[in-house]
């Protein structure tokens, strides 16, 4: 012990602060067994203190490696200042540095990656985050207009009740919403005369297409044009039940008028 | 050249010069101190606290030098690392890599001298006070970091001051030194240190609370400090350092190891009055100040403190110290004995299957029935 003593002693070459740069800061480190060992009894009456750092944990004991040198440097500083060391490098003094410009050029390359990185992970992020969003909102979108819907048909209803109760006393008859859309839509002549040879509806194929009567049949066949003839196939097949009377000239039917009245 | 100027000082220096405790560290370390131990130095006089001999007047004074040396057969880390610290220490001194045999005999004294004979010849012939070798051993898998004074520092830094007695035993043997197994090095070369610094600024020195606490178990980090001082802090007025301040050198002991990080000492001002006012009132002082990782960091963890260079009487063991030889063998010996035990059990079920045919006897009617 006493050989190490001697040891310490001499292996201090007491230089002052300006030469030897040596701070010691105060403040221990928070590190497990080594900061109870450092602490004093009034502290432990204290009670419990600030929770021992585990030095495994990389980033709580490079946090507490950092204060515990920043703390140094503001002790460095207040020294300096005592010695009369200039401490600040002026703005204007340069200096060849340890890390060349091209290693200081591939450090900033590689912050700027790494922002760059984070920030497209962010992005990806929140894109995904977006599209669940859009697909929840469509989902929204279309329930609402199911519902519109369904309260626009259950209001018609409604009102189609109503009408039938009302129009009760007129002998009940009852409207019938399609087919009257449909008369007042019209259906063309060319149409219906189509449906008069035809037929409508069912299915189609081969009973929409000519057979060798319908081919053969130019009744409906006008030279001067217009389009009435389709229906007249029955004067043609023969049979004059319809087609008993025929059509007078003008003067005779307008002298058939004036005899009339 | 280096080994030129070897051999040239294996003629001239006597044989004094090379104290009997340097000794062939290639030997186990436990051997050296039983057998110093036996010679005890003179107790030592309780001489107060000498007055530094160096006047600091911002002139070049503390004209220290610092040997920085790796054995062969170092891995591309390590002759990183070196790369680092030579560009950090503007007073350290470049040799080529050290290859010694087992039996180099430093100045011909025949028993076998070793590194650290080797090194501290080195050290003289360069005017080196302080030495760093970094040793690798186990092709590069361990490294030992060895920081000391060598015999020709304290032989002249003592020169003047008192000739007592225990002086004079440090005069001979030089030292203390301190044998550390490094570990967790990053060097500056990593791009996650983004710091950057002057060439040859003067680091402060940060050391925690416990390298000067009075603790006796904590007396051995004192020496540690002090070497450290020497070997890191740059010499004020030294013609390679630059005027100003911009980085701190931080040492901590945690865990019963030396961590060692360099930082940047980063000032900023505020540009406009209203964040200058802010931040007085936050810190008091109109520039903040942060520190960036410059690197290299690594762990140090103390083996064994020496009173000579490279060698001497043991002043400090580190017991909790683990030999990472004796790691792998443990780790072999375990693999091993899986092997034993699965070789074991295969026997072990052979004789049982064995024992059981035997034991059955042969039914007579066993074939009647088929």
């Amino acid at each position: 012990m006493t050989s190490l003593i001697s040891a310490i002693q001499s292996s201090n070459r007491n230089l002052p602060f300006a030469e030897s740069f040596t701070v010691v800061p105060p403040t221990p480190l928070p590190f497990g067994p080594a900061a109870v060992l450092n602490k004093n009894p009034e502290e432990e009456e204290e009670g419990e203190g600030p929770q021992p750092v585990d030095i495994h944990d990389d980033l709580k004991r490079e946090v507490a490696f950092y204060d515990t040198a920043l703390e140094a440097v503001n002790l460095a500083r207040e020294e300096c200042e005592k010695v009369g060391i200039p401490f600040r490098r002026p703005e204007d003094f340069f200096a060849e540095m340890v890390k060349t410009d091209e290693h200081m050029a591939k450090v900033k390359d590689r912050l700027i990656f790494e922002t760059k990185k984070i920030e497209a992970v962010q992005r990806r992020k929140s894109n995904k985050e977006q599209t669940l969003m859009a697909k929840e909102r469509q989902a929204h979108r279309l329930a609402e207009k199911a519902k519109a819907k369904k309260d626009h048909m259950s209001a018609v209803e409604e009102w189609k009740k109503n009408a039938e109760r009302s129009r009760g006393g007129l002998g009940g008859k009852v409207v019938d919403v399609e087919e009257e859309e449909d008369r007042l839509r019209g259906v063309g002549k060319k149409r219906a005369a189509s449906d008069r040879k035809y037929g409508y509806g069912g299915k189609r194929g081969r009973f929409k297409q000519n057979d060798k009567k319908t081919l053969d049949d130019m009744s409906g066949f006008r030279p001067r044009g217009g389009f009435g003839g389709v229906g007249q196939k029955t004067v043609a097949g023969g049979s004059k039940k319809k087609g008993g009377k025929k059509r007078v000239g003008k003067r005779a039917r307008d002298a058939a008028r004036s005899a009339s009245t | 050249m280096a080994k030129k100027r070897k051999q040239q000082l294996v003629e001239d220096t006597p044989q004094e010069q090379v104290d009997e405790s340097v000794h062939d560290h290639a030997d186990d370390d436990a051997a050296i101190s039983s057998e110093e131990e036996d010679e005890s130095p003179p107790a030592p006089a309780k001489a107060p606290p000498t007055a530094s001999a160096i006047t600091s007047d911002g002139r070049y004074h503390n004209k220290q030098r610092l040997l920085l040396i790796s054995s062969r057969g170092v891995t591309a880390r390590y002759r990183h690392l070196l790369e680092d610290l030579r560009t950090l220490i503007p007073h350290a001194k470049k040799e080529s890599k050290l290859d010694v045999g087992k039996n180099y005999s430093g100045s011909g004294n025949g028993n076998g001298g070793g590194y650290g004979a080797a090194v501290n010849e080195i050290a003289e012939v360069r005017g080196c006070h302080t030495v760093m070798f970094l040793e690798c051993r186990k092709r590069g898998q361990d490294g030992y970091l060895w920081l000391g004074r060598t015999c020709h520092a304290n032989s002249q830094m003592q020169m003047a001051e008192s000739t007592n007695a225990s002086t004079k035993h440090l005069m001979i043997s030089g030292g203390p030194s301190v044998k550390f197994h490094i570990t967790n090095i990053h060097t500056m070369d990593e791009l996650k240190l983004t710091g950057n610094c002057m060439k040859g600024s003067r680091p402060i020195l940060s050391f925690d609370s416990q390298f000067s606490s009075n603790d006796p178990n904590l007396s051995h980090l004192q020496i540690i400090k002090h070497l450290m001082i020497d070997v890191f802090g740059t010499p004020r007025g030294h013609p390679k350092s630059k005027p100003f301040v911009d980085r701190v050198m931080a040492f901590y002991y945690a865990d019963g190891k030396i961590w060692v990080r360099n930082y940047q000492i980063l000032e900023q001002t505020a540009t406009n009055a209203k964040e200058a006012q802010t931040q007085r009132k936050l810190t008091g002082q109109s520039s903040s100040t942060s520190l960036i990782e410059i690197g290299p960091r690594f762990v140090l963890n103390p083996i064994r403190i020496f009173r000579g260079s490279f060698g001497g009487q043991t002043l400090y063991v580190n017991e909790e110290f683990v030999n990472p030889n004796v790691v792998r063998s443990l780790e072999k010996k375990e693999k091993g004995e899986r092997y034993v035990k699965r070789k074991g059990a295969e026997k072990k079920r052979k004789r049982y299957e064995e024992e059981l045919t035997a034991v059955v006897p042969v039914d007579p009617l066993g074939d009647v029935f088929r």
